[in-house]
């Protein structure tokens, strides 16, 4: 065991080196660079030119990939050419909306999906199985723009319970912690729930499958057999086996939750990675891209080391050698 | 191994991470000092400023809006387009029309109380001729050659070429504090984008990225008559996909969504806001790539326009009873070089007329298959749009239908603006792999073609003309139009220029540009809002219920 | 040599094809999953058929009868050129759902082969691709949905190619998964001892028991395919206009006066959307219901 982990850490430094390869290589075939949009008739393209060499040097891109590792080791991530601040910075500022909106949206649907996935596993077939089933569809059965344009609709514009947009209110910049925690939490209620709703199913399917599975399983027909009642065979022995598993799909979320926050982040208005990273894909801000598309690579690759290295800890029939 | 403790261990690592990311929610302020904000504080929503409020090397709207608060140029324009003073009391022009010199007014200050003088002048001029320079006033940094300040008012700029247009390009940009931009290299001008000092009735109060521009009313403003009747000033980033309702919900006071139909619709039917509309001086347009071997024969370019109703085009995309024009020619209405439109072909929707042009070049279906050919070429043609707008994808889908019934094949192809841009501009000649792109332009106030669209010498890699067109007459009227200092004469030149341009479509413009913007009724002060006004200029005059 | 009993044939008959009977009957035991059976059943043959019936093409425009509400002679009403929003909802679900099927069959393809290869072979093998997918996985979508796209041109063929290229990690982790477990169990190890071949194991043994997922995973691809689709088209990179998708269609919906006022727009390709998604989801999980019968009462 202990080898297999040192052995997958460091096969992450080749799969991360290979994604930032590929990537470099992408960029440098993309069309249309830094200066492409600059729609100004008085700059001619000597001009152009001269601006576009200083922003952005033209080199193999194998170059700049040797350059940026260097730098990068060195604690310098690049410069983002719009803002004029280094990348760090940029990502910086997008961030913690990210990381807040997906962990809000997780807990959610962790709170929402793992009872409904117990409840509909322990009646299956039942009507309230039924019935839980296809309303933990529904949210995934929407497309996410579409779900936040609707709630957004009833909740902010026919309602007016919930604010339309942002994160905070600048009125409150001043106040104390605890009534700007406030307001960040009313300004994410919206968005959390339009992407949490979404992985509210996959918690749901996941615990009530990994249930079922659990509960036909010989010792809890033996705790049964004891006598045990009901409720003690499914909440204490059957529930915190069958919890193993699901403690292994957070690692596998997490990523996938951050990358698609960008419509629930464009519809709500939001600062975050992931429509910074569209902003970066639009405007060829290649250093910002490459930054965030670094950070988010990596954030995949240990996610997905921690899911896989609980996944062969909890299961027995899996040998890792 | 103890696989128990390794769960939990991995299990609080992964709850721990994810922790981390968020518990502390301030860290996504971008910086700048804490806002203080009242009822007595205009709220803009927007989406997309940057953060950049340095009036040298801001390159958006919004951030341009920030700059045009906090700074103050030497000039500025009137509500007609024409030069007026703003820092400057008064600017003479050299016999040679090379150069400018201007006297600026008493008592200037900056918004820390220092004055501001011919030297905070040429400093701002001075760091955009700066070798390592990089940022979006290049071309103003090339259009002056020299800079000499004269005393304390006075201060003299030397242009490369001598133009009409040189005070309106070059002399508008914010005025920078000589002391507080003090930078040995560009990454020290570039530190003090969100810490802006200049002139203006407003200063930055704090910021976050993403979320708002927070301003307040500069105390120590040097201009007593104009200065703010409000409090503040606060930009809000609402998507386009929001604005509305939040404009609805009375989140903001005003906002600009873009100018279609629904949009018109949905303002004029709130009760809270109301619709200020104007024509832009603007257009957006069609471009030929006219060294495909049919599109090179005007008569198959002209047929295409024939068979494109536009009006039906502006009726859906824009609705009928709001300012929108059919595009003529390359001049905007708005300008005074906009010539008579009686001299002008309006291409009314005529399909039997298309049909009979390209009858006449040579361009008929020889084998039978429903399109036409012209030397053996099929009539196929690849129209470029971009999704960030809805405009081109109405046109296109109703040219699809209409072109087909003409026999010419269209093929609708999207792509991502800046593909777009890369494919019909940066590419060399000859490798410009599209027939067709459409575009919206902002025009400047002066109507000077040169290096434009359809600048026969703008025709290269990373040049705006992408049609491959040359006309020796159009050309030789671009140049003369440099030449003339005198307006009226100046607009013969450009309307003879204009008509030419009209009917050899080497470029199609398809309407004028309107520009909607919804507005708040407790805000007064707005509603002259105009081509050449935009609400910054008003900001003096703004009060609010 | 002795021909078998008839009933001997029927029962051998029986027998080979009785798990998927079983299946078969497990699933129509499923209420929810037969239902959502039907009503994709629907959804696909309207699809194919309304378009052939109607008097409109999804391209033909009638500036004249644009912003037309439902009405007899436009079924689902007009949109802003006065294009028939009914035979553009059916077109664009042909085209929706054709997509998915495209990009479903070519990354269960990819995925299949490659996640048989690493969980049989293991190894090298297995340590190649196992990291290969993660390095899929772990791309910026859409980067290189814009840089392909500019690349081989913007059409549908890339945008199956794209996304199947792009989503194969998951079905090959996935029959990997199985095959891993699969190797263990004592029949398998059984096959070896006998000196079974490779080949044989692998599409005698292990194949028929991993089809299983696999089925369960189109189903659900389907599904995801369409999302995708619908998300792509919001950022501007699905389908080219005039060609109408569902994610096409439901754009209409961005609009605040076309969401409150003009229901017409985007009601019926939310709908349409909305009830593909939730019995392509719901099948699937009665598949899965219906193929593990250690999930049976």
């Amino acid at each position: 065991m202990k080898n297999y982990i040192i052995r997958r850490l460091l096969q992450i430094i080749p799969v991360f080196l290979g994604i930032l390869f590929i990537l470099f290589f992408i960029v440098d075939k993309a069309p249309g660079g830094i200066t492409s949009n600059i729609m100004d008739p008085k700059m001619t393209p000597e001009l152009k030119a001269a601006l576009k060499a200083k922003l952005d040097p033209d080199l193999p891109f194998y170059v700049k990939f040797w350059n940026w590792l260097v730098e990068a080791a060195h604690g310098n991530f690049g410069f983002s050419q719009k803002h004029y601040r280094p990348v760090l910075d940029v990502i910086k500022d997008n961030i913690g909306c990210t990381f807040a909106l997906s962990l809000i949206a997780m807990i959610f649907s962790m709170l929402l999906g793992i009872p409904a996935g117990i409840i509909s596993a322990t009646k299956q077939y039942s009507h309230l199985d039924n019935f839980l089933t296809v309303f933990s569809l529904i949210g995934l059965a929407f497309p996410t723009f579409f779900l936040g344009l609707l709630l957004l609709k009833v909740f902010a514009v026919d309602l007016k319970w919930l604010p339309s947009f942002g994160l905070s209110d600048p009125k409150l910049a001043n106040a104390p912690f605890f009534t700007r925690l406030g307001d960040y939490a009313y300004h994410l209620i919206l968005p959390s729930l339009v992407l949490g709703l979404a992985e509210t199913a996959s918690f749901m399917r996941y615990t009530r499958s990994s249930m079922l599975e659990v509960i036909r399983s010989d010792y809890i027909r033996t705790a049964r057999a004891k006598g045990l009642s009901e409720k003690v065979v499914i909440y204490k022995h059957a529930f915190r086996n069958a919890m193993i598993p699901i403690i292994t799909l957070i690692g596998f979320r997490i990523p996938g939750l951050i990358s698609g926050a960008v419509m629930t982040e464009t519809i709500f208005s939001l600062p975050g990675v992931g429509k910074l990273a569209v902003e970066a894909t639009t405007t060829r801000n290649y250093p910002l891209l490459i930054g965030i598309n670094a950070m988010l690579t990596l954030t995949t690759l240990f996610a997905t080391l921690v899911a896989d290295l609980l996944y062969a800890a909890v299961d027995p029939r899996i040998k890792y050698d | 191994m103890n696989k128990k403790l390794l769960v939990s261990a991995l299990s609080s690592v992964l709850a721990l991470s994810a922790l981390a990311g968020c518990s502390n929610p301030t860290a996504n302020t971008g910086g700048g000092t804490e806002p203080t904000q009242g009822e007595q504080t205009l709220r803009f929503g927007l989406s997309g400023f940057e953060g950049v409020f340095d009036p040298i090397l801001s390159d958006n709207v919004y951030d341009n809006y920030v700059c045009s608060l906090i700074f103050e140029g030497l000039i500025t324009n009137d509500p007609t387009g024409e030069v007026a003073m703003k820092l400057a009391d008064h600017v003479d022009l050299s016999e040679d029309k090379l150069t400018y010199t201007f006297t600026l007014k008493d008592g200037i200050k900056f918004s820390d109380g220092t004055p501001c003088t011919a030297e905070d002048v040429a400093f701002t001029y001075n760091t955009i001729k700066e070798p390592d320079y990089a940022g979006p006033r290049t071309a103003v940094g090339a259009a002056i050659a020299d800079i000499k300040v004269i005393d304390e008012k006075t201060i003299a700029f030397t242009m490369t070429d001598p133009s009409p247009a040189n005070l309106l390009n070059n002399f508008t940009y914010g005025i920078m504090s000589k002391d507080h931009y003090a930078h040995s290299n560009f990454e020290e001008l570039a530190a003090l984008n969100d810490k802006p000092l200049g002139t203006g009735p407003v200063v930055l109060d704090g910021w976050a990225a993403k979320q708002y521009v927070s301003m307040v009313k500069n105390e120590n403003y040097w201009d007593a008559e104009n200065a703010l009747k409000i409090d503040g000033v606060l930009f809000q980033n609402v998507e386009e996909d929001a604005i509305l309702a939040a404009l609805q919900n009375g989140e903001i006071d005003f906002c600009q969504p873009a100018a279609k139909a629904e949009n018109v619709e949905a303002v004029e039917g709130m009760d809270n806001a109301h619709l200020v509309s104007y024509l832009a001086n603007g257009y957006t347009f069609m471009c030929f790539n006219t060294t495909r071997p049919t599109l090179s024969d005007v008569k198959v370019r002209q047929a295409l326009v024939y068979a494109l109703d536009r009006p039906s085009f502006l009726q859906a995309e824009y609705g009928s009873d709001q300012l929108v024009s059919l595009g003529m020619c390359p001049i905007s209405p708005t300008s005074w070089a906009y010539p008579d439109v009686s001299d002008l072909n309006a291409y009314s929707y005529d399909l039997e007329k298309a049909a009979a042009l390209l009858d006449e070049a040579g361009c008929v279906d020889t084998d039978g298959d429903g399109i036409r050919e012209m030397n053996g070429e099929p009539m196929h043609l690849r129209w470029l749009v971009y999704p960030e707008a809805t405009w081109p994808g109405t046109l296109s889908g109703m040219a699809y239908d209409s072109w087909k019934q003409i026999g010419v094949d269209l093929e609708i192809v999207q792509m991502d603006f800046n593909t777009v841009a890369a494919t019909a501009m940066d590419a060399e000649p000859g490798q410009k792999d599209f027939d067709i792109y459409t575009m919206g332009f902002s025009l400047s106030i002066d109507p000077d073609p040169t290096g434009g669209l359809f600048d026969a010498d703008a025709y290269s890699a990373g040049g705006f003309n992408a049609s491959g067109f040359r006309d020796d007459r159009s050309q030789e009227l671009i140049k003369l139009g440099l030449q003339e200092f005198d307006q009226e004469k100046r607009a013969e030149i450009y309307k003879e220029w204009a008509a030419r341009q009209n009917e050899l479509v080497p470029t199609l413009i398809v309407a004028y540009r309107s520009e909607i913007w919804g507005i708040n009724n407790r805000v007064h002060g707005l509603d002259d809002i105009g081509v050449y006004t935009d609400f910054t200029q008003l900001i003096s005059k703004v009060t609010l219920d | 040599m002795t021909t078998l009993s008839r009933n001997e044939q029927i029962k051998l008959a029986a027998k080979k094809d009785s798990y998927w009977r079983g299946v078969w009957r497990r699933l129509k035991q499923n209420r929810l999953a037969m239902v959502s059976l039907v009503i994709l059943a629907v959804i696909i043959l309207a699809c194919i058929f309304v378009p052939m019936f109607s008097g409109y093409s999804m391209y033909q425009t009638a500036p004249a009868e644009a912003n037309q509400a439902p009405n007899p002679a436009h079924l689902l009403g007009t949109d802003k050129i006065g294009r028939d929003l009914f035979v553009r909802l059916f077109y664009g679900g042909r085209i929706s759902l054709g997509v998915a099927v495209a990009v479903t069959a070519l990354e269960c393809v990819i995925g299949v082969i490659l996640g048989s290869i690493s969980g049989f072979f293991g190894g090298l093998a297995d340590t190649i691709i196992m990291r290969i997918s993660e390095i899929f996985m772990s791309f910026p979508f859409l980067m290189i949905c814009i840089t392909l796209q500019s690349v081989f041109g913007n059409s549908i063929p890339t945008l199956i190619v794209i996304l199947a290229v792009l989503s194969w990690p998951s079905i090959a982790r996935i029959v990997r998964g199985q095959i891993l477990s699969l190797r263990e169990m004592d029949y398998m190890e059984a096959c070896r001892a006998l000196g079974i071949s490779n080949k044989q194991q692998i599409f005698k043994h292990l194949f028929p028991n991993v089809l299983a997922y696999i089925i369960v995973y189109v189903t659900l691809s389907m599904a995801s395919v369409i999302l995708t689709e619908t998300s792509l088209s919001f950022l501007g990179l699905g389908v080219n206009p005039p060609t109408p998708t569902w994610g096409n269609l439901i754009q209409e919906a961005r609009n605040l006066l076309v969401l409150q006022q003009k229901w017409w727009y985007w009601v019926p390709p939310g709908t349409a959307i909305f009830l593909t998604i939730l019995c392509f989801n719901i099948l699937g999980d009665g598949l899965r219901d219906a193929i593990d019968p250690k999930m049976q009462k």
